[in-house]
This record gives structure tokens, C-alpha cells and sequence, in this order.
């Protein structure tokens, strides 16, 4: 009796000595933080460039999607995904950017949508998708904008959620995460305000837009316009030429903006009906040259030189 | 001593039969309190070390029990679902790692465990082939699941119907295995891991079919206008998700409104868990949150009682048993005064025939301890091996 009685308490003992063991085991493989510097990956180049500001060397920064010039058209391939499985933090812009999303197994986790903290500020797209499916009768989905940084004010807001989650990913480098952020967003807010001002001396003047992917970028400066399908590097055919004539009629439209430079020949055309032709780059893809702050200062540029301001 | 044990030796073998009655019974007195011990003792052990390596368990309202069951171990009670936002919540207090577990569907006799590449990390399962799903319809195989289902990397899996009657209700689903899992001795072994969202697809609350719009074949429309294309039952949804055709796979409704069966959460710290477990025991909430350790405690604590009480009757009749072996030993001495009185005659000491008579029972004995040995070695490579698959 008395050695069963042994028995039992070792027994016991050894126990709850694994089961410590184990538990500490299970949940650091969760919640440990690593020495090593965070990896991190984008959706988006406006993600990319936030983050590495941010980090700077710091992060182990990773952009899949950067050969495309729209990375909202990725499709990840398999081992991109299993990739950011093993990744500390996933940057989404959110907004409805990422349609891949629903088609991956990723962690929720990792996953952070930087554009969460403004989720009542976001706009539709303006494009409608009409189906139904058994008892649940005809219903309409409409999709959200996603080009949320084209507003530099969500950009700075974005900028802060990235500096946001660094910070939890590695609470030992806050200080230097909260640095970097306060330059970029100072960068930001300077920026802003320039596009403010100048786009406020253009009040009034009607703009067509060669995609509706300038929904932010129309409301956060007062731009008012049109949405066209128009790709830049298509000629211009009778219809769309009618098009813009009517608009022209209608709306008195003096600007197109377009998404990449146009063919010369469709600058011309629209130049004959007193259109003039800017280029405004959504910035979604990784640059050929410059970096993100440069684009929109191009961006600044023209939209300046379309409303008669001096540089 | 050479002649008593021969002696002894050849009576046993001659009355054989009597012989292995005596073996027979003797070794299971011996070996069914043994085995008791042991059966108890590697089922608690193995109940309770899933349980203590699952810090917390969130699911819906009712037995807690049935949600650890479920939960740790994929047995077959049917849980209530919670909404997929529950988990969000949980999230969104930041006080804990979360991992979803949808537990609805089977592979024949495998469950399908929906859940992120995250909880292989967190149960330390390593590949032995392959890596982890990534993309929606892929699946990963436990050591066991790949054996019985004899599938290995490349090849496929289809999801069962959830029932006799339920032909429509889920969607045999045809997935990819792009991994399979070593070892672990575990539940883990027998099971088939794929992403929350493709067993939504399973449930029906996602799927993919070809687009149906004003140019679609009359024979797959209901009816046409200018506004809307009507598909007829004739456009089926796809059975299998491949690269071409999984940008049509799409879901309906609010994915945070779709059910799961359980959430792991992972506190951050010992400090976060009791705020946890804090919230969720004030909050008038449709959820649970337990902690796994403490309920499979309360099981074990149930199986070991019964357990004392199986054993306690065990030594009753080993007792017994003892006592009617110690009767048959001296019922037999009284038959055979005749054959003692033959060996004495013939010059046999009286030390000699109790060395013959002692040797006798004492390789009853020797002989029923090796079989109730032999027996234990059964129990432990079969015995143990069916306990781990039906407990």
C-alpha cells in the first residue's frame, strides 16, 4: 500500500512536470518573439514603401507581386503562400485589394489590414455585381475602392497601422519604428497639404479618368469627373472619341487623366476637343524608377501644369 | 533437486489439462488488475497530455466536456458552431493567438479538421512529405489518415456526405493532398487538415461554377434578359478547385457569419489568460471558454474512480481465486496420498515429497506470472494501440 502510495505521488509528480513542460512548449511556439528581424510581406508597392521607411534595415521586407505593374490582378502561386505562412507579419492594404485573399490559407495572425482603422471612410467602386442564388432572391453587390493611399491623408493612416504592427512584431524596436514613421508622415502630411492647395486653385474644372481607380484621390481633393474604361495604350476608336464628345457637351470636361502615358495620337485627338491629357499614376506597382514620394510628386506636377499653375 | 523437479515437471505435464486450468487462472488474477492499472493510467496520460498542451478552447455554450472531446481529439459528438467573428473578437482583444478548428466533415472514416498552417506550428507536427496547404482545396494528410486512405502527395482525397440523408446538404469536395504529416501519436495521426475556407466550400457557403451571363448556352439558362441570366440546375459547380478555376470559387453572404466548431487561443502570458478567462466568465456571452486542462482533469479523475473501483473487485477475486487454488492444491495432495505413499515406500524422504509437492505449485506459479507477462506484452503493442484509437 505504502510503495503504491509511492508510486502514485511520483507518478503524479512526473506528471505535472511534463504537462508544465509541454504547455510552455506549445504556447511559446505561439508567442515567442524571435531575435531575429521581423519578415515581412506587401501586397502592394504603396505597402512596400511604408514599411521599408518604417524599418528600414530592420525588417526583411518582401513584395511577391512587385513584378506587376497592378498587383490587385496577383493570383499567388503556392509556394509565394507557403512563403508568407512562415512570415511574422502580412501587410494587406484591404479595401478589397487583395481578392486573392479568400483563396489562401494564411493565419489571421499574421494578417493586418492597414486600412481597417478607416473602414467608414472607405468608397464604393461604382462598379455593381448583380446575381442570386436560390430562396435568397436577386441581390447586388457593389465593390469597394481600393486605392486608399491616393489620399495621402488614409496613406498617413495606413503609415501608422504598419508602424502599429512593426511595433507589436517587435516591442523592442518601437522607439526606432515610431522615429522613422514621424519623418515619413510628416513627408505625407507636407505632401497633402501641397496637393490640397493646389488642387483647390483648380475648383471648378471637370476631369474625365481614364479608370475608376481615382475614387480617394477625387474626394480627398474635390476633382470632379468621370469614370472611363479607357486602357492608355489603346487608340482611340469612333465610339470612345463620341464618348468624350458628349462629356465634353455635357460636363465640359477640360482634363483626362490618364493611368500611364497615353498614345501620342490620343493626346492629339483629345487635345483637338480642348482636352488636355495628365498623367496621375495610381503608384499600385513597384516603380521603374524613383520611389513612391517621387511618383506623387510627379503626380503634383502634372496635375499642376492641367491647371495652369507654375511648378 | 535435479530428481524432485523432474518429478514435479513430469506431474504437471501428465495432468495437463488440470495444469492449464491452474495456469489460466492464476495468470489472468494476476494480469487483469495489471492490465486495469494500465489501460487507466495510459488513457489518462494521453487524455490529459493533448489537454494540458491547449492552453484555452473557445466554443458555443453547453458541455464543456464535448467541446474538449471534439476539440483535442476529433471524436464525433456533433458541437454548435460559432460564428467565424467570434474568433475576431477574441483576436481583437490581443490578449491571445487564435487558431479556428471546424470540425464537421470526413474523409470515410477521417475527420477533416479546418484550420490555418498555424496549428501545425503550434502542435510542433513536422512534414515527412510536402509542405502545408496553401491555396483553397489543398489538404494535408496526418501519418494514419494517409495509410488508411492510401494517398500520398499529388494524389486526392474527397469529402464524405455528412450523413445518409444529407446528399445535398455538403459538397463532396475533391482536394489536392500536398503534404503529409510524421508521426506524432496523436489524434493528429488520423486526421485530414485543409483551411477553414475550404471547408466552408465543403458546407455549400462557397463555391465556383462557370459564368452565367446573356450569351451563356440556352441550355444552361432558365431564362434571359437584358438585366439578369437565370442558370439553370444544368450549371453545375465545380467538385474539385484547380488553378484554373478557382478565381470563380466565391462566397456568399458574410464569412464572418460563417460557423466554425471551436477556437484554440494561445494566451500571450499567464496574465493575459486569466483576463481572458475573466472576460468570458462575466460576459453573458453564446460562447465558452474553458480551459482544456481542468475539464479533462474532471474526466480522468471520473475514469480513475472507476478505475479504483474495477480494481478493488479485481483483487476481490484474485483473492478468491487464490484461496480456491490454495483448496484445489490441498484437495489434490488428499487424492494423491496413494502416490505418496508409493514414493515414500520406495525409499523417497519425507523432504522429498514436499520439495515435489512445493515444486509443483511454485511452477504453476512461475509459469502463470511468465503468461500474464506474455499477456501484458500483447496489451502493450495491441491492446494499447486500439485504446489510443477508440479513446
Amino acid at each position: 500500500m505504502g510503495k503504491s502510495l509511492y508510486a502514485a505521488v511520483l507518478f503524479s509528480l512526473a506528471l505535472m512536470g511534463c504537462r508544465n513542460a509541454e504547455k510552455q512548449d506549445n504556447s511559446e511556439a505561439l508567442t515567442r518573439e524571435p531575435a531575429s528581424v521581423p519578415v515581412v510581406y506587401v501586397s502592394n508597392y504603396p505597402l512596400y514603401y511604408f514599411a521599408n521607411r518604417i524599418g528600414g534595415e530592420n525588417i526583411d521586407l518582401h513584395f511577391p507581386a512587385a513584378g506587376l505593374a497592378d498587383p490587385s490582378g496577383w493570383n499567388p502561386p503556392a509556394d509565394s503562400v507557403a512563403a508568407m505562412q512562415r512570415a511574422d507579419l502580412i501587410l494587406l492594404n484591404g479595401a478589397s485589394f487583395e481578392g486573392w485573399l479568400m483563396n489562401v490559407s494564411l493565419p489571421d495572425s499574421l494578417l493586418v489590414d492597414t486600412s481597417s482603422d478607416f473602414a467608414v471612410r472607405l468608397l464604393p467602386s461604382g462598379e455593381t455585381f448583380t446575381h442570386s442564388h436560390g430562396e435568397e432572391g436577386e441581390h447586388a453587390h457593389e465593390g469597394t475602392a481600393f486605392t486608399t493611399w491616393l489620399d495621402l491623408s488614409l496613406a498617413g493612416l495606413q503609415a501608422q497601422s504598419v508602424r502599429d504592427a512593426l511595433a507589436r512584431t517587435r516591442p523592442a524596436w518601437k522607439d526606432m519604428y515610431e522615429a522613422n514613421y514621424q519623418v515619413l508622415a510628416s513627408e505625407l502630411k507636407t505632401l497633402d497639404d501641397t496637393f490640397r492647395e493646389a488642387a483647390e486653385a483648380g475648383a471648378g474644372k471637370s476631369f474625365a479618368f481614364s479608370h475608376p481607380v481615382y475614387q480617394y484621390f477625387q474626394k480627398a481633393y474635390a476633382l470632379e469627373g468621370t469614370s472611363l474604361h479607357w486602357e492608355p495604350d489603346t487608340p482611340l476608336d469612333h465610339d470612345m472619341l463620341h464618348e468624350i464628345s458628349h462629356l465634353k457637351k455635357d460636363r465640359d470636361i477640360q482634363v483626362m487623366v490618364w493611368e500611364s502615358t497615353p498614345l501620342p495620337e490620343s493626346v492629339q485627338q483629345l487635345k483637338d476637343r480642348g482636352i488636355k491629357s495628365i498623367v496621375v499614376s495610381p503608384m499600385g506597382g513597384m516603380p521603374e524608377s524613383g520611389d513612391l514620394l517621387d511618383g506623387i510628386r510627379q503626380n503634383m506636377e502634372s496635375l499642376r501644369a492641367a491647371l495652369g499653375q507654375q511648378p | 533437486m535435479k530428481d524432485i523437479v523432474f518429478l514435479a515437471w513430469n506431474y504437471l505435464k501428465y495432468h495437463w489439462a488440470k495444469t492449464l486450468f491452474l495456469l489460466m487462472a492464476i495468470s489472468l488474477v494476476i494480469f487483469i488488475p495489471l492490465a486495469l492499472d494500465r489501460l487507466a493510467e495510459q488513457g489518462s496520460e494521453k487524455l490529459l497530455r493533448r489537454a494540458v498542451s491547449t492552453p484555452l478552447l473557445l466554443g458555443a455554450r453547453g458541455s464543456a466536456t464535448e467541446l474538449c472531446l471534439s476539440s483535442l481529439y476529433f471524436k464525433s459528438p456533433k458541437l454548435e458552431g460559432i460564428p467565424f467573428n467570434k474568433m475576431k473578437d477574441l483576436e481583437a482583444q490581443e490578449l491571445a493567438q487564435t487558431i479556428p478548428l471546424q470540425l464537421e466533415y470526413r474523409v470515410r472514416d477521417q475527420p477533416i479538421v479546418g484550420t490555418t498552417s498555424a496549428y501545425f506550428s503550434f502542435r510542433g507536427l513536422d512534414f515527412a512529405e510536402g509542405r502545408s496547404m496553401a491555396l483553397l482545396g489543398e489538404c494535408v494528410l496526418g501519418s494514419k489518415a494517409s495509410e488508411k486512405l492510401n494517398v500520398k502527395v499529388g494524389g486526392s482525397v474527397i469529402s464524405s456526405p455528412a450523413g445518409a440523408f444529407d446528399l445535398a446538404g455538403s459538397f463532396p469536395l475533391k482536394m489536392t493532398v500536398v503534404g503529409i504529416l510524421q508521426p506524432s501519436q496523436s489524434p493528429d495521426d488520423e486526421a485530414v487538415f485543409t483551411d477553414v475556407k475550404t471547408t466552408w466550400v465543403i458546407s455549400g457557403k462557397a463555391h465556383g461554377h462557370q459564368d452565367v451571363d446573356e450569351n451563356t448556352a440556352d441550355s444552361l439558362l432558365l431564362s434571359r434578359s437584358k438585366e439578369a441570366a437565370i442558370a439553370s440546375p444544368a450549371v453545375l459547380s465545380y467538385t474539385e478547385i484547380t488553378p484554373d478555376n478557382i478565381g470563380s470559387f466565391h462566397f456568399h453572404g458574410n464569412p464572418q457569419d460563417y460557423l466554425i466548431n471551436a477556437v484554440i487561443a494561445v494566451p500571450k502570458d499567464k496574465k493575459s489568460e486569466l483576463m481572458l478567462r475573466g472576460r468570458y466568465e462575466q460576459g453573458a456571452s453564446d460562447v465558452q471558454l474553458v480551459l482544456p486542462e481542468e475539464v479533462i482533469e474532471e474526466l480522468v479523475d471520473t475514469v480513475i474512480s472507476v478505475r479504483d473501483l474495477l480494481l478493488l473487485a479485481a483483487l476481490s477475486i484474485g483473492v478468491a481465486t487464490l484461496l480456491v487454488t490454495t483448496l484445489v492444491f490441498l484437495l489434490s495432495i488428499q487424492l494423491r496420498k496413494r502416490e505418496i505413499a508409493t514414493m515414500k515406500s520406495i525409499g523417497a524422504a519425507p523432504g522429498v515429497v514436499r520439495g515435489v509437492l512445493l515444486s509443483e505449485i511454485l511452477m504453476v506459479i512461475g509459469l502463470s506470472l511468465l503468461l500474464a507477462g506474455l499477456y501484458s506484452l500483447v496489451l502493450q503493442y495491441l491492446g494499447i494501440p486500439l485504446l489510443e484509437k477508440y479513446i
